[in-house]
């Protein structure tokens, strides 16, 4: 018999969800929890095989729950039964530690089986959520290699361009009718963004770029 | 200057807060209870007629597509995963939704992102880039855009490009000076810099610089 608890702020969804998994033989469910504390109070003390939760509870976030529960009653499965399905939510799930992510719109039988394979230890993701969505999503949040270029504002560019160009703040300053201090100011900005140092990596880096023509 | 500053940032805060409320009521209300309407429908499909079994289907993913609806405005309203997961989850989760509705692709690169930002600056960040992203989709007439976004220990920059027609800085378009302003104001409530580049025939840049470390203020007091 796998036992179950289900957790979520809505008592009719409660009341829905008990009478599809009551009409199934093995599954029983042990007891209901409409916040996030009393789930994990109910979770630690009855220690079901499954635990069935909303991410979204009015007093703590279901995945601090699930976290709780991986923790401390390693023997129970979370299922993840969300209105949900954005990759960065079931990515946030799976590393919480859920074994199963079912969305409130699935057909009732994938919740179901979502609870049976948990129940077992597996992982189960229901269509149309997939290991391959997950896989993209978790590579588009990987850090990319930014161009120190990018990182200079507009003005700190007008800036760096007269300075490669060898003037001088005060003739920077004249010609963006802006102050010699203020020109300090970008360059310094510009220097530390770049990571340069003097006047002769500026001038570098300014012929790397294409910035000034090469002698 | 300081009454005005005073007055944008209850103006923003009431603003939020009514899409809080609202998102609140989209998630709870309409959500929930279609999801229920779905369960019941499933259940009066048991008895295998095959005209109602057709009419229930109907109705049934009627009750899919208001479902998605509900939780697309909702993200729209307010969007739940950057108070949920941060910045990033809730960037890439734009870019995609824009795309889909807008078919201008968005080339994303970004780094230092994967932390907590204090949740007004991430905000901001959020609502500059989806701005900036609009007027694009709406005014650029181009099919990509770029966006840009790092973060050291001091400041969280973004920046947003595209090289579509570009207009005159000098006489904003009335039509883009609400969304011009806004972005102004999410940066100015920050205490962050916001400013737009952009050449007729080339393209615009919009960049936005908030600060993540409040500035000690310089006291004027001469000490003892």
């Amino acid at each position: 018999m796998t036992t179950v608890i289900l957790v979520d702020d809505h008592h009719v969804v409660r009341r829905g969800i008990r009478a599809l998994l009551e009409k199934e033989a093995g599954i029983q469910v042990v007891g209901e929890a409409g916040s996030g504390a009393e789930a994990a109070r109910l979770t630690l003390q009855f220690k079901p095989d499954v635990l069935i939760i909303d991410l979204m509870l009015a007093d703590m976030s279901g995945l601090e729950v699930i976290r709780q529960v991986r923790k401390r009653a390693p023997e129970t499965s979370s299922v993840v039964l969300s209105m949900y399905g954005n990759d960065c939510y079931v990515v946030e799930a799976l590393q919480a530690g859920a074994r199963a992510y079912v969305l409130k719109d699935s057909p009732p039988e994938e919740l179901v089986r979502a609870v049976r394979e948990a129940a077992l230890g597996r992982r189960y993701l229901a269509p149309p959520l997939s290991d391959r969505t997950i896989e993209v999503y978790l590579q588009r949040s990987e850090d990319s290699q930014l161009d120190p270029y990018d990182m200079l504002t507009t003005r700190e560019r007008e800036v760096l361009h007269l300075a490669a160009q060898g003037m001088t703040s005060s003739e920077t300053a004249g010609r963006l009718c802006i102050s010699p201090r203020t020109v300090e100011v970008h360059r310094a900005r510009v220097m530390q963004k770049l990571g340069l140092h003097n006047r002769t990596e500026l001038i570098h880096f300014a012929i790397r770029r294409g910035i000034i023509p090469e002698k | 200057m300081e009454d005005a500053l005073v007055t944008a940032r209850v103006l923003v805060e009431i603003q939020e807060e009514e899409r809080r409320a609202i998102a609140r009521e989209l998630h709870d209300r309409l959500g929930q209870s279609l999801a229920v309407l779905k369960l019941l429908l499933g259940e009066a499909m048991n008895p295998p007629l095959d005209k109602m079994r057709y009419t229930l289907g109907e109705a049934q993913s009627l009750v899919n597509e208001m479902m998605s609806l509900a939780r697309e405005l909702s993200l729209e309203l307010r969007p739940k995963m950057l108070d949920d997961l941060g910045l990033l989850p809730a960037l890439l989760y734009l870019f995609e939704s824009y795309t889909a509705r807008t078919h201008v692709s968005v080339k994303f690169e970004h780094y230092g992102l994967h932390k907590k930002f204090p949740p007004e600056i991430g905000l901001a960040a959020y609502r500059i880039v989806k701005e900036a992203l609009e007027n694009i989709a709406a005014f650029a007439g181009v099919d990509e855009a770029r966006v840009l976004a790092w973060s050291d220990r001091r400041v969280l920059s973004v920046r947003i490009e595209d090289r579509g027609y570009g207009f005159d800085t000098g006489i904003i378009p009335a039509d883009r000076l609400c969304g011009v302003n806004g972005m102004r104001g999410r940066a100015l409530v920050t205490g962050g810099t916001l400013s737009i580049a952009s050449t007729p025939g080339l393209g615009t840049v919009v960049m936005a610089e908030l600060p993540l470390a409040v500035k000690p203020e310089r006291s004027n007091r001469v000490r003892p």
